[in-house]
């Protein structure tokens, strides 16, 4: 009775914290009027509360403000005497500072979503079915993405005796594990596994231990779609991993609280346990940091796994001896001993070796990995430089990940033929051979749920034995969709020749002719037959029923396709170099010294023969569809400026050099 | 009464006080005197249940007031530099601290701040140090708790806000039995109040009780013998009386001893002095006798 009562007291005296107020009244205020406008001027892509990312970065940036100031009292010694000396338990004091953050934060939350609400259904069409769950769903993950930042910044508080000392320790709860896993675990992985594409499980930790990660995880903000953001609903994995970082962190805020004493204000840390912990944390990243540093900048791997292992060894020592006496300088008091905690340094010392050695004793593992055929539920390969476009393959071989992932997914196969093949070619893949051509990742999605993936460097050898992959009836599903198709009879088909585009008038009987023919030659290709030309130009047919866009190249080797498309009048034999070129601009880059720039030459050309000559040797870039196959010269690309007839002006074609067998 | 039994408390390597041990009786006003960093701060704010003893107890009416709000509900702490509110007034405080305590009466705060020309509306930083001073002494007093503790509140102050505190004070202690522990490190500003006085150097307690009691045990005489008589005067005193305190200054001796006055009186009588009176002790003397003759060196503390 007598808490309930000083509780109630204390509650209103944390009231004093307008700047509290302010912060949350203010931003959450003008959030709703600039979610408000976007609504008027129904802006699409735009969410009030789940799916908006300005709602996510609000939210854990007053957690975060909301813990320092309703808790700055901790650092200053005035205030905690008469607070303390006061007739009310330490405890009452921090949870009413605890709960008048968590109302300030959460009165002017559910006002202003509640009103966007109210108005978005006014305004939005179809809205209004949503509107309550998704509501109750947005202040849901608000509140937990405020109370995951809020309690981490609790912590930070209660552990140290000064603000700057807050401030590093936060920085440490929000970034350690991103640190640990990107730059450290990764860095392991690339080290030591030369099959490294992506591990799941990390990407999966980082998720869930990665504050911000999980907040914009909880609140949708890679949605942009208004059906999908009204329906959504958070993982009950993220829910749960939230909880648990919210109730962690709260749970040894109040642990660190009641352990605090008044006098170690000012102090770095205000208990040993959290210089212990956060000595051993730095000191450990230290010592892996620097493990990996080296073992990159001595190229230790030429050296063999003895060599690696010592340098992790070396260096596990030096970086966590550094990391801990830094550490140590900074929070050792008057009287205690510098060269202290020997038994913790060299404990960490061993495990940022032992960390390093797991990776490295897992290397061959690893890297021979190759499921078992029971085990795998599907395979996806990406085998960069097949059915890709020039500037696919350009970003694909520069890391850029976005384009294998668009295609693991596409290319993921679950016949049990396809599987026994990739699972066979992957072995020879294993096998070893001579120089690398291109570079194939591969991604098992096993029975029991979980994914691996690898990347396999590809020689010439390797390459063409794809072709037992890529002959498979289900990999040319993925490759050729239009196979797929049942049915075109009310689909609209045009014909491109990578530069003019007509529009076919087919009959019923002549458009499913035309798809007969299509499906006949993919079923017969071969992928030896892909290196002998290019593409003579695509069929684009859009369905009237689904409105779904479908691509078909068309190579001269697709003989009864191009009998139809005669049949039906198109001029399938019709190149570049038979349009009416006006000029042309030619662009080559020459390879440059490191550290310099330019090597770019550029040359017009507007005479007959000079058009003539170049003509014959380029390729519309949307024809360039195999650029290991049959390749271009990456470094010769051409604006050619074209009279098309049929709309009446000049078309610029962006085109590519072939390379000489291209043009046998 | 506060009962403070063998208390310890450590800041790192510092040890701020070493197993202290006395007794604060009930009603009446209590000097804690000690030099900077002697511990006396530290011991106030263990006493006020800011800071947890490391070896010991405090007891408040029988009762350990670290983290007690009941206990805490009979005392008022007033620190050296009280906080108060940003922008706070008087009177904003007074409505706070009267949500904490029971007993605080605005109307008396309005009363004795008008009586010190005080504005209970205009906002605390703008006071001067002794103002403040003022200000929470009197919010202090009005608190009308069992006990009042107060650190360095005469320090730095300028002798008429002094004398107007102490007024202050003492009038309190009249209308109200109150216990209140000061803690000062001049002994001028306990003097003239404090019935009781402790004296703490370095974390360690050196002498606690009513000096003016002791005071009656203890004698000063100034005194002249000529000739011989001078010369041996020291040898002759010591001898035959419990010298405190001995200086002489040519024929000029000033003495003093330990014991019943008249006995005292008597043996300097029977060495024929010239001229011979008992002269008024001030506390500080009787501090400093006491403190010297348990072999202390304490100047400092009555500096």
């Amino acid at each position: 009775m007598t808490s309930a009562k000083y509780f109630s007291r204390w509650l209103q005296e944390a009231g004093r914290s307008h700047l509290v107020s302010a912060l949350s009244w203010g931003f959450l205020s003008l959030y709703m009027v600039m979610r408000l406008v976007d609504i008027s001027a129904g802006s699409e892509y735009i969410f009030f509360g789940l799916g908006s990312m300005e709602l996510c970065v609000l939210c854990s940036l007053l957690g975060l403000a909301f813990s320092g100031f309703e808790f700055f009292y901790l650092f200053q010694v005035r205030q905690q005497d008469f607070y303390y000396s006061l007739p009310v338990k330490k405890s009452t004091v921090f949870f009413g500072r605890y709960v008048h953050g968590l109302c300030q934060f959460f009165a002017p939350l559910l006002l202003t979503q509640t009103l966007l609400a109210i108005y978005e259904a006014v305004n939005t069409q179809n809205f209004a079915p949503y509107a309550g769950a998704y509501l109750a769903r947005s202040v849901g993950a608000a509140l937990f993405v405020f109370l995951m930042f809020y309690h981490t910044g609790i912590l930070a508080v209660v552990i140290s005796g000064k603000m700057i000392t807050a401030i590093a320790a936060l920085v440490l709860f929000l970034l350690y594990f991103q640190v640990v896993i990107q730059n450290i675990f990764y860095g392991y992985a690339q080290e030591f596994y030369q099959h490294f594409y992506r591990l799941p499980l990390l990407e999966r930790a980082r998720e869930l231990l990665v504050p911000f990660t999980l907040a914009k995880s909880l609140m949708g903000t890679g949605i942009y779609d208004w059906q999908e953001a009204w329906e959504y609903a958070p993982e009950g994995r993220d829910v749960l991993a939230a909880f648990l970082w919210a109730g962690v962190f709260l749970a040894l805020a109040l642990m660190a609280h009641r352990k605090r004493k008044t006098e170690m204000t000012g102090r770095v840390f205000v208990s040993v346990w959290a210089e212990r912990v956060f000595e051993g944390a730095v000191s450990i990243l230290a010592g892996m940091g620097l493990g990996i540093l080296l073992l990159d900048m001595a190229q230790a791997k030429e050296y063999g796994a003895a060599a690696e292992a010592l340098l992790m060894g070396v260096c596990g020592i030096l970086g966590t001896c550094a990391g801990h006496f830094l550490i140590e300088c900074l929070v050792r008091t008057q009287g205690s001993a510098l060269w202290r905690r020997k038994w913790q340094m060299c404990g960490v010392s061993v495990c940022a070796f032992a960390v390093g050695c797991i990776f490295l004793a897992n290397e061959a593992g690893f890297d021979n990995y190759v499921p078992e055929k029971e085990q795998v539920a599907e395979v996806a390969f990406c085998v960069n430089g097949i059915d890709m476009k020039q500037k696919q393959y350009v970003r694909a071989m520069t890391g850029d990940a976005s384009v294998i992932e668009e295609r693991l997914l596409w290319y993921s196969m679950a016949e049990e033929e396809s599987i026994e093949a990739g699972l066979t070619w992957i072995q020879e893949v294993l096998e070893g051979g001579d120089s690398k051509v291109t570079e194939a990742t591969v991604c098992y999605h096993l029975k029991d749920g979980s994914r691996r993936y690898r990347l396999y460097p590809l020689s010439q050898k390797a390459l063409d034995s794809f072709a037992d992959v890529y002959e498979t009836k289900e990999y040319k599903k993925r490759a050729y969709p239009l196979t797929q198709v049942k049915d075109v009879k009310k689909g609209q088909i045009t014909w491109s020749d990578g530069v003019g585009v007509r529009m076919l008038g087919l009959s019923e009987g002549e458009k499913e002719a035309l798809l007969a023919a299509y499906k006949e030659d993919v079923a017969g290709l071969k992928m030896d037959e892909l290196k002998t030309d290019f593409p003579v130009g695509f069929l684009e047919i859009i369905s009237e029923v689904d409105g779904i866009y479908q691509e078909a190249m068309i190579y001269p080797f697709f003989e009864q396709t191009l009998k139809v498309l005669e049949g039906v009048g198109v001029d399938t034999g019709k190149a570049l170099a038979d349009y009416e070129i006006g000029s042309m601009k030619v662009q080559t880059s020459d390879s440059t010294p490191q550290g310099y720039v330019g090597g770019v030459n550029m040359h017009f050309y507007d005479k007959e023969n000079d058009i003539a000559k170049w003509s014959k040797k380029l390729i519309p870039d949307n024809l360039a569809v195999q650029p290991l196959l049959c390749p271009v010269k990456p470094d010769v690309r051409a604006e050619v400026q074209v009279e098309e007839e049929a709309v009446g002006g000049t078309v610029v074609v962006d085109c590519y050099e072939m390379e000489e067998r291209g043009v046998e | 009464m506060i009962e403070i039994r063998h208390v310890t408390k450590h800041f790192d390597s510092i040890t701020a006080l070493n197993n202290v041990t006395f007794t604060i009786p009930g009603g009446r006003i209590f000097g804690l005197l000690g030099t900077n960093g002697a511990g006396k701060s530290t011991l106030l704010r263990a006493m006020a249940g800011i800071l947890s003893c490391d070896a010991g107890e405090i007891l408040i009416d029988g009762e350990a007031c670290y983290d007690n709000p009941r206990v805490k509900e009979s005392f008022f702490y007033l620190p050296d530099d009280p906080y108060y509110f940003p922008n706070a007034s008087m009177e904003v405080m007074t409505g706070f601290y009267s949500r904490q305590y029971k007993g605080m009466s605005a109307e008396a705060v309005r009363y004795m701040a008008e009586r010190l020309e005080l504005d209970t509306r205009r906002p605390l930083r703008t006071f001067s140090k002794g103002m403040k001073r003022q200000a929470f002494l009197i919010m202090a007093l009005c608190a009308n708790t069992e006990y009042l503790l107060c650190d360095e509140v005469f320090d730095g102050l300028d002798p008429v806000v002094t004398e107007v505190m102490k007024e202050l004070f003492l009038r309190e202690m009249k209308e109200q039995s109150r216990t209140v522990v000061v803690a000062a490190h001049k002994l001028k500003d306990l003097e003239e109040f404090c019935q009781d006085i402790a004296i703490l150097h370095k974390g360690g307690m050196l002498l606690a009780g009513d000096m003016r009691r002791r005071a009656g045990e203890i004698c000063k005489v100034q005194c002249v013998f000529d000739g011989e008589m001078n010369e041996k005067a020291k040898d002759y005193l010591s001898a035959c009386l419990e010298v405190v305190r001995f200086r002489q200054e040519g024929y000029f001796t000033t003495l003093i001893a330990r014991g019943e006055k008249s006995e005292i009186l008597e043996q300097i009588q029977k060495g024929n002095p010239v001229f011979c009176r008992e002269a008024p002790m001030t506390l500080q003397e009787v501090f400093l006798a006491e403190m010297e003759g348990n072999g202390y060196d304490v100047s400092k503390v009555f500096q």
